[in-house]
């Protein structure tokens, strides 16, 4: 990597090769290549975080132990994990107040906005996105936003305006971005594109202002989001063309194929958590949400002939609960194998998943019900000190958004109130 | 606060009011404060912390309920003393104008609607108008618009972030590439006939029977039937070496040039059966298709006459590699009869994107095994066992891409007449950027040997002139204002044409130079806003809008996208606010078939028929669920409004009428006798059934529903909200959620008693509850029921589909469907209930008009409103509150004309 810290950001691959003709060997180019895709190499590893949720709701009694503290004996879902079990804290007694109306609170579970489901609702930041605000810059992805199928009534990442990000669904395409080096006509063609848009925005900039002098005040809020967008769209272009000029990190692991068969939902969220564990090993990001969506697919899986959403709804007949289960289970190995993926990558004396920290959860508890209190929540690596099952007033929940204070500052921002917070979450300490 | 409080806080409370509230106060004091007061605060309200003289938005709020629930005589409650008539008027009438004169006030300095984004489907529209492309997809490429009130037109909701703004770029840059023509010649036509058995995409179903070969209307046994005793796909008793076996044999029977007929089953009853046609247009355009195709009855190997007209559906989906059996089609394109033995022959023109590969729906459920819920092949034997409906198709014929013109309009509208010329490449211009057209779907024809070289790699050609600034500016002068919607003058032309100069002296072609000009002002908040004040405002009227906001407002209501030029024309004169001429507009936009797109639009935010696939029905409790019935309920629904608008029938038929929209699939489920066929049409209700109105329609009984359950509570707060008027309050925290039970043993509404026993909850569920008790009589799917279904414990039923198969659900216990309105007037059915509501059609018009102001303002209910409101309702009395009324009352109001 110090290679890399010395070259001059201007120094890209293309006018290198300009400046020693085309003849220059490429294995001494390889030497170049970084293994990290960020610009410099801090001293000590960097912390991430990835924020997982899946939208069906857990079967409670298959996922909370009975027992809580550090001597818990385990459940049907959690026995998937048992081999991460020091390395994960499984939370009870959560949710957001004020949050109810079944699916549509998914759109708030990393935002913590009041009233999801009133007809007024308004969104607010999500965790990730404030997290991009302070180490965003640091990366070729300030954040990837991923997902295993389209929006079911939410996505995780949200922007400042209370906009759901949009995720990448495709496994293929995002190994491209990260790992795949443009050729010189494509880099050529992306980087006019990227001054075509940037004039456009110039322009179109100063056309408002025009129409801004028309308006009255309480009109000039609206426009001045057009504002702000144009002024964030340049600096995403500015981070972009930044990015454009530097090399892509390179992997050992191959070009994926993306799975279209909707039914293979396990495989396809397997390989987008493989892709997610790739881009926070070359440090192409350090911040991701991950948004899984079975509702609208029959699993293939074996003792599953259902479509998963209207098992959710199984009024308790045992035959649905069984194949609900099994389709829950399958998302609780798919989170056990992404540890383990995470815990097999050494960064000096730690392992990644030391310094990752992995949110998961479902935006409800029960899926018959579509209750919203008492929420399925995990939280493993990054730093605490893990092991146990706590448990909040099931009655009287405690804030979803102490655990996102406890991952902001472990993340070294400094700040001790995210949306609904009272403070960090009690017991969840640091290592 | 009891009445020995000490007198002091009663005189805070009285500080606190000004001068209206020396009529006011002893009222309060009277009969509300007992329970509103500071240390109790029933219901959160806080009487001695409310002011009354300068009020912001949250008191604002307050006092509107206040009002609402003393004028509802919700409040005080019941148990209390009533008190006096005329007290009771008064402080109605002091509140109400206090609320009215202060909200008037505000709207008076800001107006009522909010300058606004376009929305992302106003985009779609707007685009496909101005570059004439009917078809252009981009709604789903940008982000999904929120909503308020249930509406996405509301101003306030329509944020607009970096994410919105990245898309938007790309979206109009994709719009302007597909308007662009790339070529001297329209791209050859493609046409050819093709045979069902013939594609390879079949042999799966002919290897597993569920489609047989079928030659002069009888069994073709070149592909024989299967073993009875052995089974072809199943989960469990699957019988591999046999399947092999079968398909081994499919392979061998040389089907490429079969051209028999295949007649289709329907497949498992879990899964809607669909098969593509292996046809994928490599160029998007018109494509003119027929088809022939007849239905019979299968018995066990023998061919019969139908014992019911049967239909089919085309329809498209956007290829992907890998499984496709459970990929939904992207589009619908048509649905299409065959009521006999005898082949029918349709011929329609649809367009199709490019790579839309053609599909086969079938347009009936035809069958189900009562046990595995799964048919035929998975059944011993299948198609040598089974009896029931089936679906032939002879063959089917493509043509196209057919042009009218070329280049297309779409190109005309941004180049005009500008010829085309081969690209100079020795010009040291940058080569226009060309898609490569090539077939992506797997195994779908056009195949590559039937493609030419000219067909997909063209002599590169592009737009050429002589004068490039000149011309710029002459397409421009014509693009700018259709796409601004006002006049431009010279010097802002100017500033686009130097982004055109800017461009070419970066070595682009006219082409790329103008494209990226299009796009600036396509992403220009000239274009993306809307709703913007009078440039010159009026002294006496400040709020009045413009003629030219007016010509917006009006088309992007009824039209749903930007003004064409007639509407401009009457708006450059200033005169389309004359009542006459506003008059005539509304009527010739409701005759023009672009007021599809407002019947479409609305109704998927009004009654939420937009969430249509939001959930999807148990497919073992609710098998006569098919893609047909699905794709019949919203038509039923917009046909139904689109009947209403043209006879210009009352309000009331919103709850209640003698008439239904329907077609046979629909007709079924309403136990409708003698429709057939899948046109929807007018039909008089039989005496005695409880349909009607929008309320009973499918499509509404469905987006209330989950899929499995329905719940009187849902579907209340949705009628109150939708239908009467009641905004409901969200429920207050902590309230336990029911957890259904569909295991047979109790009803919803035993689950519900318990729930509404805490007196808590109960002056809500008072309100709430009523409309959904009377739905209960209809099930998921809009089926109507006296029993619930359970795949649990229950008896056996007796119900044979039309389609000649028996269901495999069992009766539950008995849905009662009784209940008694806030009145206190009791109902024992869906019948009697909307015998109570048709009695106040002035509050369903009222409801209504609230309802559809808020979509043709983009603004939110105020309570200044309400006097208006009552006005337009009072003025469409005479017509018994016709919609056609209303619409043009609406149109005519100051709410509508007024910023």
């Amino acid at each position: 990597m110090a290679p890399l810290a010395l070259t001059p950001p201007d120094l890209t691959r293309r006018s290198f090769l300009r400046s020693a003709g085309v003849t220059l060997a490429l294995p001494f180019l390889e030497a170049l290549a970084p293994r990290f895709a960020r610009a410099s190499s801090p001293a000590s590893p960097p912390r991430r975080m990835v924020c997982i949720m899946t939208n069906t709701g857990l079967i409670p009694d298959n996922f909370f132990p009975k027992a809580t503290g550090f001597e818990y004996e385990t459940t049907r879902y959690l026995a998937h994990l048992e081999e991460h079990r020091k390395n994960l804290t499984v939370i009870g007694g959560v949710s957001h107040p004020d949050n109810s109306g079944g699916h549509m609170v998914e759109k708030s579970f990393l935002t913590g906005a009041r009233f999801p489901s009133s007809p007024s609702f308004k969104n607010s930041i999500s965790l990730d996105q404030i997290a991009a605000e302070h180490i965003g810059h640091l990366t070729r992805f300030p954040f990837l936003a991923l997902g295993v199928n389209e929006k079911h009534d939410g996505l995780l990442s949200v922007t400042r305006d209370g906009v759901f990000i949009p995720p990448e669904f495709s496994p293929s395409k995002l190994y491209n971005r990260l790992f795949t080096a443009d050729t010189e006509e494509e880099s050529e063609s992306r980087l006019r594109e990227i001054r075509n848009q940037t004039s456009l925005l110039d322009f179109v900039n100063d056309k408002a202002k025009r129409l801004e002098k028309l308006l009255g005040q309480s009109d000039r809020d609206r426009l001045d989001q057009y504002f702000t967008s144009v002024r964030e769209l340049e600096q995403r272009l500015q981070h972009a063309e930044k990015w454009q000029r530097r090399e892509k990190p390179q992997t050992s692991t191959p070009a994926p194929r993306d799975i279209s068969d909707i039914t293979q939902d396990k495989d396809r969220a397997a390989l987008m958590y493989d892709m997610a564990r790739l881009a926070l090993e070359s440090d192409s990001t350090r911040l991701i949400t991950i948004y899984l969506n079975p509702l609208e697919v029959t699993l293939k899986l074996p003792g599953v002939h259902d479509r998963t959403h209207s098992l959710t709804h199984h009024g308790n007949e045992p035959e649905k609960l069984e194949q609900l289960a099994k389709i829950e289970e399958a998302g609780i190995q798919n989170l056990s194998s992404f540890l383990s993926g995470l815990s097999s990558v050494k960064e000096g004396d730690q392992t990644l998943l030391d310094q990752t920290m992995v949110l998961f959860g479902s935006n409800m508890a029960s899926g018959n019900s579509h209750s919203n209190t008492n929420l399925p929540i995990l939280l493993a690596g990054g730093g605490f000190k893990h092991g146990q099952h706590l448990q909040f007033d099931l009655k009287q929940n405690a804030p979803l958004c102490n655990v996102f204070v406890s991952m902001l500052q472990r993340m070294g921002i400094e700040t001790d109130k995210f949306a609904s917070s009272t403070g960090t979450l009690t017991g969840l300490d640091l290592l | 606060m009891s009445r020995n409080v000490p007198i002091a806080i009663v005189g805070t409370l009285f500080l606190s009011f000004q001068s209206p509230a020396a009529d006011i106060g002893p009222f309060l004091e009277e009969h509300c404060v007992e329970c509103h007061d500071s240390s109790t605060k029933k219901g959160g309200l806080n009487l001695e912390a409310l002011q009354f003289d300068s009020l912001d938005r949250k008191q604002f709020e307050t006092w509107v309920r206040i009002h609402d629930r003393i004028a509802n005589g919700e409040m005080p409650p019941k148990k209390q003393e009533r008190p006096p008539e005329a007290d009771r008027a008064k402080i109605l009438r002091v509140l109400d104008e206090k609320l009215h004169s202060t909200d008037t006030d505000v709207i008076s300095k800001l107006g009522r609607a909010r300058v606004r984004r376009l929305t992302a489907q106003e985009i779609e529209n707007s685009l496909r108008d101005l570059l004439c492309l009917p078809n252009l997809h981009v709604k789903e490429a940008l982000p999904e618009d929120e909503r308020r009130h249930g509406y996405h037109k509301i101003g306030e909701a329509l944020d607009l972030s970096n994410v919105h703004l990245a898309k938007i770029i790309d979206v109009v840059d994709s719009a302007l590439g597909a308007a662009i023509a790339t070529r001297i010649q329209p791209p050859p036509v493609y046409h050819k006939r093709f045979y069902p058995a013939s594609g390879t995409e079949t042999w799966l179903p002919i290897g597993r029977a569920d489609a047989v070969l079928l030659k002069d209307k009888q069994f073709d046994p070149l592909c024989p039937l299967p073993d009875p005793e052995k089974r072809i796909q199943d989960n469990n008793a699957i019988d591999f070496a046999y399947q092999q076996e079968r398909m081994k044999m499919v392979d061998g029977l040389g089907l490429r040039q079969y051209e028999g007929a295949l007649g289709f089953f329907s497949g498992p009853v879990d899964k809607d059966f669909r098969r593509s046609l292996q046809f994928a247009p490599i160029h998007g355009g018109f494509y003119r298709i027929k088809t022939s195709a007849w239905s019979f009855w299968w018995d066990r190997g023998e061919v019969r006459n139908p014992i019911r007209p049967e239909s089919f559906m085309l329809s498209v989906w956007l290829p992907e590699p890998g499984s496709r059996f459970d990929h939904s089609a992207s589009r619908r394109i048509g649905m299409f009869d065959v009521p006999s033995l005898d082949s029918s022959v349709h011929e329609f023109t649809s367009w199709l994107d490019p790579d839309e590969e053609l599909l086969f729906e079938i347009g009936t459920p035809t069958g189900y095994a009562p046990k595995t819920g799964r048919f035929p092949s998975s059944e011993p034997g299948s198609a040598t066992t089974y009896s029931g409906p089936g679906i032939a198709l002879d063959w089917f014929e493509v043509e196209g891409p057919l042009f009218s013109q070329w280049p297309p309009a779409s190109h005309k509208a941004l180049f005009g007449e500008l010829p085309f010329k081969p690209f100079d490449s020795a010009s040291g211009l940058r080569p226009p950027h060309r898609q490569i057209v090539k077939q992506i779907a797997v195994n779908a024809r056009p195949r590559g040997a039937e493609i030419s070289k000219e067909d997909t790699s063209p002599p590169l050609v592009t737009v050429s002139t002589e004068h490039p600034l000149e011309d710029a500016s002459q397409l421009l002068s014509t693009f700018l204002p259709k796409a601004f919607r006002r006049a431009v003058d010279t010097n802002e032309i100017a500033q686009y044409v130097a982004i055109t100069k800017q461009h070419l002296e970066a070595k682009s072609t006219f082409e790329e130079a103008m494209r990226e000009t299009y796009k600036a002002a396509l992403c220009s908040s000239d274009f993306l806003f809307v709703g913007e004040p009078p440039m010159s405002a009026q002294v006496e009227s400040p709020n009045r809008l413009s003629d030219r906001a007016l010509a917006e407002r009006l088309s992007l209501w009824l039209w749903n996208t930007i003004p064409d030029d007639e509407l401009r024309a009457l708006a450059s004169k200033g005169v389309l606010h004359e009542t006459s001429i506003l008059r005539a507009q509304v009527e010739r936009m409701l005759a023009d078939p672009r007021s599809d797109r407002f019947i479409q639009d609305f109704l998927d935010q009004w009654l939420d028929l937009r969430k249509l696939d939001a959930s999807s029905p148990d497919r073992r409790t609710y098998p006569e669920y098919r893609a047909p019935l699905r794709e019949s309920m919203p038509a039923e629904t917009r046909a139904f409004f689109r009947e209403l608008i043209d006879k210009n029938l009352s309000v009331t038929n919103l709850v209640a009428s003698d008439f239904v929209m329907v077609n046979q699939g629909l007709a079924e489920l309403y136990q409708i006798p003698g429709v057939t066929g899948s046109a929807i049409r007018r039909v008089g209700l039989p005496p005695g059934s409880p349909r009607g109105g929008f309320i009973t329609q499918a499509s509404v009984l469905k987006v209330t529903a989950n899929g499995t359950t329905t719940s009187p509570v849902t579907r209340g707060v949705w009628m109150n909200e939708r239908i009467l008027g009641n905004p409901i309050p969200p429920p207050p925290p902590g309230v336990p959620a029911v957890e259904p039970d569909t295991r047979g043993t109790s009803t919803i509404r035993e689950q519900l008693d318990k729930h509404r026993s805490d007196s808590a909850c109960a002056a809500c569920h008072a309100k709430i509850d009523p409309p959904g008790f009377a739905l209960e009589s209809f099930d998921v799917i809009g089926g109507f029921r006296d029993r619930y279904r359970s795949l649990g414990k229950g008896e056996a039923n007796e119900v044979v589909f039309a389609a000649g198969w028996k269901p495999g659900y069992k009766l539950a216990k008995p849905v009662d469907a009784a209940g008694e309105l806030p009145s206190g007037e009791p109902f024992k059915d869906i019948t009697e209930f909307r015998d109570l509501l048709v009695r106040h059609p002035d509050s369903l018009a009222a409801s209504f008009t609230r309802h559809l102001l808020m979509y043709a303002t983009g603004s939110e209910p105020h309570y200044s409103d309400r006097r208006e409101i009552a006005q337009i309702v009072e003025r469409s009395r005479n017509t018994e509150y016709g919609l056609r009324s209303l619409i043009h009352e609406i149109a005519q109001s100051a709410l509508f004309k007024n910023k």
